[in-house]
């Protein structure tokens, strides 16, 4: 069978015109020929390629997938530069906007273009931009090249840096003609900073991004729909009155649901997984949780150590809170960063010589990591690219010596390195090596999928970035099932995150779209240093225990309040809507 | 068609339609926005131009596609479904409706084009309306006949499906081609692996085992290739709209 069947066809008359004639109304001549005019036009430009469609096809840098181009072209030539975004997650709705900003840089559209997305994804922006499409945006916060917002005419930007009044004041002085706004749910409330900012922001053209345009209500879907098109849908109260079924605006009125559709038809542009099924492969995520037992001096090291920081917590003192928390991170990392944090402790003078030569000693007498020790047997049972993080220098090297005495070929992967020697190692990994050891500076922007295992070794307490370094290889591309393994020795701080994320939460599992919602705008800081109070205050393990399980209740508690309110709402209202950039229907 | 004239066509006769005032200057455009469309510019006053060097050098607002500004131009446009009246200049009483549609094929390719349609309201016959036309200056309710209106329109469906033939045809040609391609890519893994596991039950004939496990991964595959054949018929799936966009009625 292939020969195609599949054919609707519809009659619409959305203006009433057959109506209209039988009741002998009639217009002033003026727009026929203007209707006709540019009925022919749209015909014309629904036809347009993209100018940079065949140089985005031929690129070595980008995979350009179907209904990419398909969202970018009606973005263009259908929807006068202005749409909501909200293809289901891993589809790509990044490349989606970097094909709009490109074409639109390159025909001259846009000249000057901001970007606002979480925190947590500026590099990721920042990288993805400048390999995919050559396009160099300058990000305001770790960016030497950054002067003031008016001097960069790509310029990218946290939502939260954006709202400092100093900030949203330079940026509401210029002219933008693309605003860019990632993960737009975070607009959906009217009277939050980042939506007035938005709504405010001198713009001509506004992409919103996201993958759950809708989670409580219809009167978050008029917010984010007025950015984009202010008053399209009247005033919220004439919207709710007339579409919003119940008080809470949680079910739409059936009597208008076609209606509704062809209006998001005009502004939404919303990609299935299942329509993209049959050119792209989705794989799932396996987790692997290792919490091992420490050996004894493993154990005993790293509990001395504890004990020392803890004690300097409550000090009366208040010893550095920051640096603290970075003994606490060495010590959970390998001998060698408990050794560096020993140093560093005895340095500020929370240990003295004797505890830091007695300590010493212990450490040197452990030959393997437990941790390495375990890694090691997976590795020699998998014939396949292992990508390791780890967050120290020291672990990096001790794991490398180790795994290259054994006969593996390793690179490694960190932010000492410059582009040249990062791209050389990257082909290498891909090429040759079969273990790639990477600092944090490889989590952001490169694009792994060759290789489908991955080992936290030392584990991120921001749930976002562990979410980034998956999202490294699992990712459109990867044609094997991604193995995830998260390390950690019991009674450690790592171990009680680890049980909390992996086990109780069950995240990371399938690219789910509730991650960012869940921590949305979380800086590192914030859940780390949280976390960290909570395991400094417990008086003992079991205490710490239970301060971790509270934490995790209210956490799995937010997140089915999210799932549920998202699947309620998305299954009675969106998810019916057929806004794909596929077809284009008109119910009239 | 040279898309960038037409753009210019019709947004500098939108504006004048709108009774803008419209000056020029370099390729410089400032156009003042009438009270009545100032809400919907959100702006009394509009700088554009359709050259992309005079964009560059000045603020303002280059017009090509994807540009807003002609994004609600065309907007506005599609959005009037006018009726209008118009005569011969030697009329008798014979009114004639001439259907204005949009015929928009689309699916994984696209295709459009406006059609125009004349049926006599009194024999409900199609027309060809070929002399010189001028604003009509009657009145119609006099000259309709309403309950004919359904029935003109019918017959102009007809007549426009008949008209409209060939493009389909060529469209669900190419469809059909894009679909053949897709499904013989995506498909012949399926058939090969189902082949071959087919052949290795022949080779391997005694082994009842074998022959019922693999005989099930065959039944697995072909679960496989329906869903998929299923997904790529929704991807392939054309939809036709012949909307009706305008009307003219004239006296003959």
């Amino acid at each position: 069978m292939t020969k195609l069947e599949n054919i609707k066809t519809r009659y619409p008359d959305k203006f009433g015109i057959k109506e209209k004639l039988r009741n002998g109304q009639i217009h002033s001549s003026e727009f026929l020929d203007l209707t006709l005019k540019s009925y022919e036009l749209l015909s014309f430009l629904r036809n347009e390629t993209l100018s940079i469609t065949e140089s985005l096809r031929t690129s070595q840098n980008v995979n350009i997938l179907d209904h990419q181009i398909l969202a970018a072209k009606k973005v263009k030539n259908e929807l006068g530069g202005s749409a909501f975004l909200a293809d289901e997650v891993g589809l790509g709705k990044t490349i989606e906007a970097g094909i709009i900003i490109k074409e639109f840089y390159i025909t001259g559209l846009a000249k000057k273009i901001l970007i606002l997305t979480p925190p947590s994804l500026l590099l990721q922006w920042q990288d993805e931009m400048l390999s995919k499409f050559n396009l160099d945006f300058v990000e305001q916060k770790s960016d030497k090249r950054f002067i003031n917002a008016s001097s960069h005419d790509l310029l990218l930007m946290s939502h939260s840096s954006a709202v400092f009044p100093n900030y949203s004041e330079a940026l509401k002085s210029i002219f933008w003609d693309l605003v860019v706004v990632d993960e737009a749910h975070g607009m959906k409330n009217s009277q939050t900073h980042k939506h007035i900012l938005v709504r405010d922001l001198p713009k001509r053209n506004l992409l919103l991004l996201s993958a759950t345009p809708m989670q409580n209500n219809l009167s978050e879907l008029y917010n984010m729909i007025d950015l984009l098109r202010p008053g399209y849908l009247g005033t919220s109260q004439q919207f709710l009155q007339k579409y919003a079924n119940d008080k809470n605006s949680r079910s739409l009125n059936p009597l208008y649901r076609d209606e509704l559709q062809n209006i998001l038809s005009k502004i939404v542009i919303r990609t299935t997984r299942k329509e993209c099924a049959k050119y792209m492969n989705f794989t799932d995520r396996i987790p692997h949780t290792k919490i091992l037992e420490p050996t004894e001096n493993e154990a005993k090291l790293y509990e001395e150590i504890t004990n020392a920081i803890r004690e300097a917590y409550h000090s009366a003192e208040g010893s550095n809170f920051l640096a603290l928390m970075s003994y606490q991170k060495l010590a959970t990392s390998s001998t060698g960063s408990s050794k560096r944090a020993l140093f560093k402790m005895k340095m500020n003078k929370i240990i003295d010589d004797e505890k830091y030569n007695e300590l010493i000693s212990l450490a040197n007498t452990i030959q393997i990591d437990s941790k390495l020790a375990d890694l090691f047997e997976i590795i020699k049972k998998e014939n396949s690219k292992f990508l390791i993080f780890v967050t120290y220098y020291v672990t990096q090297d001790y794991i490398a010596e180790f795994l290259k005495k054994n006969g593996y070929t390793v690179t490694l992967f960190n932010g000492k390195m410059s582009p040249t020697e990062k791209f050389e190692s990257r082909k290498f990994f891909q090429n040759e090596a079969q273990i790639m050891i990477s600092t944090e500076a490889g989590g952001e922007g490169q694009n792994l999928q060759f290789c489908h295992n991955i080992v936290n070794y030392d584990l991120e307490w921001n749930p976002m970035r562990i979410e980034q370094k998956i999202g490294r290889v699992h990712r459109i591309g990867q044609a094997n099932d991604v193995h995830i393994y998260n390390y950690a020795l019991k009674e450690t701080i790592d171990a009680y995150i680890l049980e909390l994320l992996f086990m109780k939460l069950k995240l990371f599992t399938e690219t789910l779209g509730d991650l960012d919602l869940m921590f949305e705008d979380s800086e590192s800081e914030g859940l780390s240093t949280d976390w960290f109070k909570k395991y400094m205050e417990g008086d003992n393990n079991s205490d710490v225990e239970n301060k971790f399980t509270t934490l995790g209740e209210g956490m799995k508690e937010r997140q089915k309040t999210i799932k549920e309110t998202i699947n309620e709402f998305n299954n009675r209202v969106f998810d019916n809507f057929d806004l794909s950039s596929y077809k284009k229907e008109d119910k009239n | 068609m040279n898309i960038q004239q037409e753009i210019e066509k019709l947004t500098l006769s939108y504006f004048k339609t709108i009774n803008s005032e419209i000056t020029e200057e370099n390729g410089l455009y400032e156009i003042s926005i009438p009270e009545k469309y100032q809400n919907y510019f959100r702006s009394s006053q509009i700088s554009l131009t359709f050259d992309e060097k005079v964009a560059s050098e000045q603020n303002c607002e280059l017009i090509n596609p994807g540009n807003k500004v002609l994004f609600q131009i065309i907007t506005n446009c599609n959005n009037q479904g006018p009726i209008i009246l118009k005569q011969t200049k030697t009329h008798t009483d014979n009114i004639v409706i001439r259907y204005h549609f949009f015929v928009d094929l689309s699916g994984i390719h696209h295709s459009s084009k406006l059609f125009s349609i004349d049926i006599d309201l009194k024999t409900l016959q199609p027309s060809n309306v070929t002399e010189e036309l001028e604003p009509g200056d009657f009145s119609l309710n006099d000259k309709l006949i309403p309950e004919n209106i359904t029935k003109s329109y019918d017959v102009a469906l007809e007549e426009l499906k008949q008209q409209s033939e060939e493009m389909k045809n060529q469209f669900i040609e190419k469809a059909n081609s894009s679909f053949k391609s897709d499904f013989q890519l995506f498909c012949s893994r399926y058939d090969s692996e189902m082949r071959e596991l087919d052949d290795s039950i022949n080779e391997k004939e005694e082994n009842s085992e074998y022959r019922f496990g693999t005989v099930k991964k065959i039944e697995s595959l072909e679960k496989e290739k329906s869903t998929l054949v299923e997904n790529i018929q929704n991807k392939h799936q054309i939809l036709i709209n012949y909307e009706l966009i305008a009307a003219e009625t004239i006296l003959l």
